[in-house]
């Protein structure tokens, strides 16, 4: 209620004016007009109000954070309670040191350069990590970094200014050793150690202030061949694991019996535990990707002109591709390229690089090609051939066959599709949303004969109907809602999601005749891969599990050996433009028959040593991949298989004596690495081996003398670089410092912290307050409106009435 | 004049959106509770994890009281943002309630943990399983803290439960850093439950 005293009604006349207090809840509504300028001032008013309106809408806006910045103000934190109690400060570790001009203090600043030569099936690879010690103390850098999963390292070098240090292999233990003598006297010296397949420990120790050492390290990889396109992928940064299990209190993993504790402890974020046993090593301090982006800038800016090396977390991409037939198109998934034509080549190759001198080291980067439809290879044959001790040659082959292509339209026989999806915290982000993406197609390829069911998991695993159902209209549209609600939260626990799916809940004969087939969406980033793989050969029984992996920096070792042991294939996907393709050409795969029963037969003397031993059935266009090693060259090379119901069979001749387009040293024989990757693959099966038999060390030997034979890294053999002549001086101490990855691209997951078991805390506001504010205001507002038009209108008539009165006040408002 | 008519009609149509928005929120929150009272009765009949509507994720965890002769809420397993909305939720990765270590339980400040804003040091906060055992806390300290620079730390000898809000209570928008956490302490058991 207002009312208009004869100070407010004098200040009206003057202005025609409308007002409400801070309060919102006073008007004031003055009619000093004439009817002739009337409805001009009408008009004013709705401008004037409408105005007013947007005012205070846009005022009740910024109100917000206003509110909020008091309460930061009149509530500093703590004051309340003893905080410190139960709060502990994220971050303070590693990955914080800044100083006030975001420089990193103490952390050696890390860029890598990717140069690969891609000849027939098979990649050569030279990694060259630059570490840059910025800080005025000496330091060794810690750096956790990924290559493919399948890659054979059989490299090392580093180079100090001039100098250039070649490195060994050496058993795991002993280039332990070597390194922390080496790093006692301090010399310079690099290790690096496996820690799974497709994960390694870099150790570059005693890096003078200012000092930059240059780690050169070479790979070799076979190339991917699947739905007729070859595709190469080079992992940049890491998804931060999920360690599961409990805390054990242990020596430190470096402590050597009998040695003085010389240790390098992990100084990851987590915790060991007993699933995980090297969880501290394999969890680097992470940092945000726009934290990276602003201090690139800034040292950009810095070094206008000089050297580009100021940055921290790029890469150069340098492939020079000989495909060996014509290509049709080639492109990478998510980095601009560009590319040419190598001129003066014999054969057909091409340099690509990236557009953008550098790229951000927060996504793999994919590349990808296709041969011109008439030159798609059904069969290939690679060659090395190596002089072994006795000097006889020993062949080494790598054999491409595709499967025979479908020739009638099959029936499918009735199926269970059971589709898992991941929603733990590592998922939060676009991965999430590709994930879901993923789902939803899987649902809608559907037909109405199938049974289906739909399995999330976090910190646990949860089924949306207790056993799987058949695909109505209506358990699909169920099915959906759910699919919609998900979102990404808590731990992976991936061995409750497994058993879900895999171990069926129903005994019954119609569950037994269906064949059941598990698509497991998820990034894997989990810890505890070997001992799932395990849990995988025990259980997957006839079921077959496909594994789809999601996100900017998948674990490719989790998806790929997943699905081998789940007698599946994998997939990935890399952003949410991927997710059609992707998943309608897994749907294909996996709706068409199979090849199986695979049988390889060599037709020559001597002893013949293929891997895999155990051939998995084959996949409609997935080639089948065989490492092989004979004492005489092959003739002939018989395929074999059953394919819908019929005998089917192919030969392949191979030739001994083909000549790569090039080659690095004039005495190699063949195709340069196929001997080593014939090796890697022999580690691999052994690998295998180990986890079927459930005794991890088992092949112990069989592997470190083969990694020493070939030189490569493996479990138990690592490589290790050591500069002959000490470099810091004694009374100089030496700060262990971890290089920081970037956290992949488009992922809202919050930056792992230091080894303290904790959590985030949850969100816990729904802003209902906002909602009434706002919804209040405009309704007042509204009000207000209506009334100033009910006013014009009663005034007029007392216009009418009371001609000459001259001043009216009334009542407005609420 | 037909400017002025969508005007006030834009007008209204927002604030009753936003009125509406409010209002689905709050009953959601109390039908919610409802919904899961029967679940809770069916798990106290001995079905395990009784689903309180067909397509949920999650099932009642345990009943919380705050303070003496408060309403009791239900307390979901898995602090979701959709969990949430339903019931106060206990945050998966943290002990459960009632072992050993912290247990952690989020819910919104503008539905059901407003009457957290009441919460002194010492008053009594009480849970129950669905089995009937009832375990007895203590509030020992309440504090403000900004979720962008802290964690609540799991470790502890005893069992612990952290009750956590947003802050302030009567903030506006959603999503603002500042958390308000009160931790409550186990209390030994009382005697009468020894006794029976």
């Amino acid at each position: 209620m207002t009312y208009c005293r004869q100070a407010d009604l004098r200040q009206a006349q003057r202005g025609g004016y409308i007002g409400t207090d801070s309060g919102g809840n006073r008007t004031v509504v003055s009619a000093e007009r004439n009817t002739r300028n009337w409805d001009k001032s009408g008009n004013f008013e709705l401008l004037f109000s409408a105005l007013f309106a947007c005012v205070l809408i846009w005022g009740s806006l910024m109100l917000v954070p206003v509110v909020h910045a008091q309460a930061e103000q009149s509530n500093p934190l703590n004051t309340l309670g003893s905080g410190s109690f139960m709060v502990t400060q994220a971050g303070g570790g590693e990955g914080d040191r800044r100083d006030v001009d975001g420089r990193y203090r103490e952390l050696p600043r890390l860029t890598a350069d990717f140069s690969l030569q891609v000849s027939g099936m098979v990649v050569q690879a030279v990694v060259t990590q630059v570490f840059v010690n910025d800080s005025d103390q000496w330091i060794e850098g810690k750096y956790v970094f990924p290559l493919p999963s399948d890659s054979a390292v059989n490299g090392l070098t580093i180079r100090i200014g001039e100098r250039v240090i070649k490195g060994q292999i050496k058993e795991k233990n002993t280039a332990r050793k070597m390194f922390v003598k080496a790093r006692q006297e301090g010399k310079k010296a690099s290790l690096i150690e496996q820690q799974r397949p497709n994960l390694f420990v870099n150790r570059v120790t005693n890096i003078a202030p200012g000092e930059r050492i240059e780690v050169v390290l070479e790979y070799l990889q076979t190339l991917r061949y699947d739905a007729g396109e070859f595709s190469l992928r080079i992992p940049m940064t890491i998804t931060p694991r999920y360690i599961p299990g409990n805390r054990i209190v242990e020596q430190s993993s470096f402590e050597m019996s009998g040695a003085p504790v010389a240790t390098i402890e992990g100084k990851g974020w987590a915790f060991n535990t007993d699933q995980v046993r090297d969880a501290s090593e394999i969890t680097p301090p992470q940092r945000s990707v726009a934290e990276l982006e602003a201090f690139n800038r800034r040292a950009e800016l810095n070094t206008v002109g000089i050297e580009p090396a100021k940055l921290a977390n790029v890469a150069t991409v340098n492939i020079v591709l000989t495909p060996g037939f014509e290509v049709e198109s080639l492109q990478s998934s998510f980095h601009a390229i560009t590319f040419k034509k190598k001129a003066g080549a014999s054969l057909k190759q091409y340099v690509v690089t990236t557009k953008k001198p550098t790229v951000a080291m927060n996504r793999d980067f994919v590349l990808r090609w296709r041969p011109v439809a008439t030159q798609a290879p059904v069969a290939a044959f690679f060659n090395e051939n190596l002089a072994n001790e006795s000097g006889d040659d020993e062949y080494h082959g790598l054999l491409m066959v595709m499967p025979p292509q479908q020739i009638n339209q099959q029936q499918l026989s009735a199926r269970e599709l059971v589709l898992v999806i991941d929603t733990s915290g590592s998922m939060a982000g676009t991965s999430m949303e590709q994930a879901k993406q993923a789902l939803l197609l899987a649902l809608e390829r559907l037909t109405t004969t199938d049974y289906f069911n739909v399995i999330e998991f976090n910190s646990r695993a949860h089924k949306l109907f207790d056993q799987s159902v058949i695909a109505s209209d209506n358990n699909v549209a169920v099915a959906r809602r759910y699919v919609n609600g998900l979102d990404a939260n808590g731990g992976t626990e991936m061995r409750g999601a497994l058993e879900a799916a895999l171990v069926s809940s129903v005994d019954d004969e119609a569950s037994y005749s269906r064949v059941r087939q598990v698509v497991f969406i998820t990034d894997g980033s989990v810890g505890n891969e070997e001992s799932l793989f395990a849990y995988i050969v025990k259980h997957v029984q006839s079921n077959r599990l496909f594994t789809v992996a999601i996100g900017s920096a998948p674990n490719g070792y989790f998806m790929k050996k997943a699905a081998q042991f789940g007698r599946g294939v994998y997939t990935s996907i890399g952003s949410v433009q991927e997710v059609n393709s992707a998943m309608s050409a897994l749907f294909e795969k996996i709706e068409k028959p199979l090849l199986t029963d695979v049988n390889v037969t060599f037709h020559n003397g001597g002893v013949t040593e293929f891997y895999p031993v155990r051939i998995p059935d084959l996949y409609a266009e997935e080639p089948l991949l065989l490492y092989v090693k004979l004492a005489e060259p092959s003739d002939t090379v018989t395929v074999s298989g059953e394919y819908e119901g019929q005998y089917w069979q192919q030969h392949v001749v191979p030739s001994w004596t083909a000549e790569p387009p090039f080659r690095s040293t004039p005495e190699a024989k063949g195709y340069e690495g196929v001997a080593t990757l014939w090796a890697r693959k022999k580690i691999e099966y052994l690998m295998d081996e180990a986890v079927r038999q459930g005794n991890r060390d088992q092949f112990r030997d069989d592997i470190v003398a083969l990694g020493m034979h070939y030189s490569i890294m493996s479990r138990y053999t690592s490589f290790v670089a050591i500069d002959q002549t000490p470099s810091r001086p004694e009374y100089e101490s030496l700060k262990r410092r971890a290089v920081a990855n970037s956290m992949s691209a488009g992922s809202k997951q919050s930056i792992p912290s230091q080894a303290v078991n904790s959590i985030a805390y949850p969100r816990t506001a729904l802003g209902i307050n906002g909602q009434i504010l706002l919804g209040v205001l405009s309704l007042f507002l509204a009000l207000v409106v209506l009334c100033l038009k009910q006013d014009r209108h009663v005034l007029r008539v007392k216009y009418g009435k009371t001609q000459g009165s001259r001043n009216t006040c009334r009542e407005a408002g609420r | 004049m037909s400017l002025k008519k969508m005007f006030v009609t834009g007008l209204i149509v927002a604030g009753c959106w936003q009125l509406g928005q409010a209002g689905y929120l709050a009953a959601k929150a109390e039908l919610a509770q409802h919904l899961l009272n029967q679940a809770w009765t069916e798990m106290k009949a001995g079905a395990t994890a009784a689903k309180p509507w067909p397509w949920a994720d999650t099932y009642p965890l345990i009943k919380l009281r705050v303070g003496v002769d408060d309403r009791p809420m239900i307390v979901l397993a898995g602090a979701s943002g959709r969990n949430l909305a339903f019931a106060p939720a206990h945050v998966s990765g943290s002990a459960q309630p009632g072992g050993d270590g912290v247990s952690v339980i989020g819910g919104h400040r503008d539905t059901h943990f407003d009457v957290l804003q009441d919460a002194q040091v010492n008053d009594a906060v009480s849970l129950e399983y669905p089995d009937g055992q009832r375990l007895e806390y203590r509030v020992v300290s309440l504090a403000v803290v900004d979720s962008r620079e802290s964690r609540i730390a799991l470790d502890s000898k005893r069992p612990m439960l952290a009750l956590v809000t947003c802050y302030p209570f009567d903030g506006l928008s959603s999503g603002g850093p500042l958390r308000y956490v009160v931790m409550a302490e186990e209390t030994p058991a009382p005697v009468s439950r020894i006794v029976m």
